[in-house]
């Protein structure tokens, strides 16, 4: 048996202390009060012999509670043969983190981070369990841990250097707390892998600036014995300018701005500012020069004529950096449309649907849409939504027929019960039938919200219809095995609003007439976003932004079938694309031009704070439990000892028989005191 | 011979309203003179007295003028003959106690007691609580509210301070001019040559003084405690004491100290009656009213009450 303390022991010399103290007999401490002691003579204590021991079983408890804590406090443990830490602490787990955003693309930046970490892991990191991973606006592995592993050691070197030499930046942002994160995973991976107690360490080869993202770190636990390391990047310029796109911005009928923030770090600076076709390469307006401060973000308008359709660019000149210097701009498109509406009904008389479908799309700018009676040959155009507010004639349902086939929507509001004819003549189906509603209104029962045109209702706040009551609701009652979708239905069973498809396109009919006098329906707030809605299907959806970042080129199109083109070349994969620019998105129904472009944190290319890492815990020192490299042989017995006490414990076991003996040692003097003697105080 | 409820005063005790202490004793006590052969030893008994011109028409009896066509005057039932202030000792030597009350517990009750009977009796109660002094003074006077009065200044818990029963019976002298029945309960445990004098002083003012000594078992037999550092409340001496020992010295002591009180008692004519807290309290109070004229008073009032 050995000990960790083992100067604790001579604790146990206080054995002597009860010893002595049940050897004296002490003045008893026993008080009693009478009324008055003038008639009684003190009386001569009784005596006892001196050498005799008093309660030697309280004694024996006694000593056996010192020297058990003692014992305790010695922190004891039984030897065992284990394997010296020493060959267990040398180990070195390391995860390099390369900044591969878009600020490495200054002068001399990128070469310097890749010799930096070359000669790094020359000189210290060869024989670590190293991984290398790549940082912008994604996480990249550069070299992984296994391959390291397998490689053997003088083919190491060669092998990194093949790796690095074909990488270059990228024009992501940094984020380095994703980096960090990763970084720690495969920290975590690799000790619950070699199950070992191996120094963690994370080195970032970086330039640091303060456009970096680091608030993913906040609140994070650290694993132990880590700590994350920095080399910056020497050198480069530390003067820039950088833009950031707002918007567009038009008050009334005054000029078109471009709405811009101009970024700048390092001394005062003169930035002139060109606005340039990017088709013809002439210059948009004249040049605009601003003039910034240290730190400063100026916002500030450039004027673009409206006429100007064609994509641009913004090139700034005064600054030393030139990699974030052009701002990629595509102006947006303008999507009008003409509904063509079948029926006599104006658009001035409140009475009729239309009055109020026109009332619903006005002011709306995007896109701009009006409502024209239909004219002839309104069949041909396809992208488009068609309005049928009274009963069409045979011509009319045959040129509808049409119109849907070539993959057009239309809406037929069944404001009469017979109209329900039209719908075979039109989609061909048979048996629908229109009964009447028992009750003199019906309300909306069942809605199916998966449908585009009802989805903008799913959440729960807005789901509910039971406050729009239909007076003349024309129900439709779908025979067995109908095609029809049914979108939504009236509280008595039959349905209230059915889509057809038809050819390419599909037909939505509605139970009811669209006025105040048949229902509550288009003076309720769900009619007009409703009603938009289903524009914007019938005219193919939202369209795409025109501005947006490189790395969110592959999201931005969603699930939609889309091709890409960048300006002055053929189409080029979506998931290539990673440089700024300005490229060309074409779908079947349209095509526009999308710019993208460099994120403006990357202009901010000021040294990040040191103290940032601090605040947000980040363990930038060694702590005291990590081991040394060089450990001698006898502080790795000494770490021996500590590991096999820790695990053992037997000091736990002694404690609670100290306490074991404590509570016997109390009962025992109470018992004693009880019965009228008096212990002796140890 | 008077039969009697004899409460056990350990029980008596236990009942937290002084007042209804007082009750339950006095109570008891009636029911046991309705019993006794002392009843209709009628003496001083006059009800009514023909009306002479003069007297004071409010005390003309109507009715029995209604009946008898004759004009009687009431005497006063309730003229009070009697006025009596007790003398409490509260001093620390007063808070000794073997049993599970001490010795003030027992004496306020007894004071309590005498009081309450005493004003059944219609009978004036004056209290003067003293330890090292009169701390609490209330003058024996007939008014409503005057019992209240006496047990809210009886149930006060004492403060314990040292006896002095000299300087308290020199302000109760000074205090009561007017001849009473002046009742004193303490333990009388100091030599009664610090007192003896002061007492003399009452006495010559023609006071009917009476003692009544209270004092714990254990201060008879020293039948208590163990062998230890016994202090002594008054003083806060300490001595080491075993019982078994000392018990036989202290005995001779104390019943030499108590044959002084009682030859002092003696000398001076004054009337003195020991009481052990374990001794019942309606004992007490019937030895009390054997003799004497409390004595003849309660027979009337008896009668009064039966008839």
């Amino acid at each position: 048996m050995s000990f960790l303390s083992p100067w604790f022991l001579l604790g146990a010399a206080a054995i002597a202390g009860p010893i002595i103290f049940h050897l004296i007999r002490r003045a008893t401490r026993n008080r009693v009060q009478f009324s008055s002691t003038q008639f009684l003579s003190a009386s001569p204590p009784r005596l006892q012999k001196k050498s005799k021991l008093q309660h030697p079983w309280l004694l024996l408890l006694r000593c056996l509670i010192i020297a058990l804590l003692a014992f305790g406090f010695s922190r004891p443990f039984l030897k065992r043969d284990v394997p010296l830490l020493k060959e267990i602490t040398q180990e070195h787990h390391t995860v390099l983190v390369l900044d591969e955003s878009a600020s490495m693309r200054r002068a001399g930046q990128w070469e310097a981070a890749k010799t930096q970490l070359i000669n790094w892991v020359e000189e210290t990191g060869k024989d670590h369990r190293l991984s290398i991973i790549g940082v912008s606006d994604q996480v990249s592995y550069i070299l992984s841990n296994e391959l390291w592993g397998k490689t053997p050691s003088q083919e190491r070197m060669p092998l990194l250097r093949s790796v690095l030499e074909d990488r270059e930046p990228g024009w992501g942002a940094t984020y380095l707390d994703s980096g960090i994160d990763t970084g720690l995973d495969e920290l975590e991976q690799l000790a619950e892998n070699t199950r070992t107690n191996a120094k963690k360490t994370i080195r970032i080869f970086s330039d640091l600036t303060s456009g970096s993202r680091l608030s993913g770190l906040a609140g994070r636990d650290w694993p132990d014995n880590c700590v994350v390391e920095f080399e910056p990047t020497v050198g480069g310029e530390t003067r820039n300018a950088g833009l950031q796109w707002l918007g567009w911005s038009k008050i009334g009928e005054g000029p078109r701005n471009a709405r811009l923030s101009l970024i700048t770090t390092g001394e005062n600076q003169s930035i002139t500012l060109k606005a340039i076709d990017a088709v013809t390469g002439q210059m948009i307006g004249k040049p605009q020069t601003v003039y910034s401060k240290v730190g400063d973000k100026r916002l500030f308008l450039m004027e673009i004529p409206d006429t100007q359709i064609n994509p641009f660019t913004i090139q700034i000149e005064g600054d030393s950096e030139p990699f974030d210097n052009t701002l990629y701009v595509a102006p947006k498109n303008k999507r009008e449309s003409v509904l063509p509406f079948i029926g006599s009904q104006t658009s001035n008389d409140p009475r009729a649907a239309r009055f109020y479908m026109e009332r619903a799309v006005s002011g709306w700018k995007d896109p701009k849409i009006s409502i024209t009676t239909a004219e002839a040959s309104w069949e041909k155009s396809s992208n488009t939504l068609l309005l049928i507010g009274e009963t069409p004639n045979n011509n009319e349902a045959a040129a509808i027929q049409t119109f849907l086939s070539n993959g057009g929507t239309a809406l037929l509001l069944l404001t009469n019960p017979s109209q329900i004819q039209i719908i075979e003549s039109i989609t061909g189906e048979a048996g629908w039938q229109s009964p009447k509603l028992k009750r003199n209104y019906g309300l909306f029962g069942t809605i199916d919200f998966e449908h585009p045109v009802f989805k903008i209702f799913a959440d729960p706040r807005y789901n509910n219809f039971t406050n729009i009551r239909f007076w003349n609701a024309n129900t439709m009652l779908a025979p067995a095995n109908t095609e029809a979708r049914i979108l939504a239905k009236f509280d008595e069973g039959p349905a209230a609003v059915v889509e057809w498809k038809v050819g390419e396109g599909s037909l939505i009919a509605w139970g009811g007439d669209w006025t105040p006098q048949a229902s509550q329906w288009v003076l309720s707030s769900k009619f007009v976003p409703w009603f938009q809605e289903l524009i914007e299907q019938s005219l193919g959806g939202p369209t795409l932004p025109t501005m947006a970042f490189v790395n969110e080129s592959s999201t931005l199109a969603g699930d939609s079938e889309v091709t890409w083109s960048s300006l002055g070349s053929g189409s080029i994969d979506a998931n290539s694309l990673k440089s700024p620019g300005l490229y060309q998105i074409s779908s079947e129904e349209n095509s526009h031009w999308v710019a993208l472009n460099i994120p403006h944190e990357e202009s901010r290319i000021e040294a990040l704070p040191f103290d940032t890492w601090e605040k947000l815990g980040v363990p930038l020192e060694a702590s005291q439990t990590l081991v040394s490299d060089e450990v001698s042989e006898q502080q790795a017995a000494a770490k021996n000892a500590i590991e096999l006490e820790g695990e053992q414990k037997l000091w736990r076991w002694l404690l609670i028989g100290t306490a074991l003996f404590l509570a016997i040692e109390s009962l025992l003097s109470i018992k004693i005191s009880r019965s009228g003697f008096t212990p002796a105080e140890a | 011979m008077i039969s009697n409820t004899a409460i056990n005063p350990q029980a008596l005790l236990a009942i937290r309203d002084l007042e209804m202490r007082a009750r339950v004793v006095v109570e008891g006590l009636w029911s046991g003179l309705h019993r006794s052969p002392l009843h209709g030893f009628s003496v001083e008994f006059t009800e009514y007295r023909e009306y002479s011109p003069g007297d004071d028409l409010r005390y003309l009896d109507w009715r029995a003028l209604a009946r008898t066509d004759k004009e009687y005057i009431k005497k006063f039932e309730d003229e009070t003959n009697l006025r009596c202030h007790i003398v409490l000792d509260t001093s620390r030597s007063m808070l000794f106690g073997s049993l599970d009350y001490n010795k003030s517990d027992y004496a306020r009750t007894l004071a309590a007691t005498l009081a309450y009977f005493l004003i059944q009796q219609r009978d004036v109660v004056g209290l003067s609580i003293f330890d090292s002094e009169v701390r609490d003074y209330l003058p024996a006077r007939w008014r409503p509210g005057q019992l209240r009065l006496l047990l809210s200044k009886l149930e006060r818990e004492p403060r314990g301070n040292e006896t002095n029963l000299r300087q308290a019976l020199e302000e109760v002298a000074l205090l009561n001019q007017k001849r009473s029945l002046v009742l004193i309960i303490s333990d009388f445990l100091t030599p009664p040559s610090e007192w003896a004098k002061e007492l003399g002083h009452l006495v010559a003012m023609r006071h009917d003084v009476r003692a009544i000594q209270i004092l714990d078992p254990a201060e008879l037999s020293l039948d208590f405690g163990t062998a230890a550092q016994w202090e002594d409340l008054e003083t806060g001496n300490k001595v080491y004491i075993d019982p078994e020992v000392a018990r036989k010295d202290y005995l001779e002591k104390f019943a030499e100290h108590q044959a002084k009180v009682r030859k002092s008692f003696d000398e001076l004519g004054v009337s003195f009656q020991l009481a052990s807290t374990e001794t019942p309290l309606d004992y007490v109070l019937l030895d009390m009213i054997k003799n004497g004229r409390l004595a003849r008073k309660t027979i009337r009032a008896n009668q009064r009450k039966s008839g």
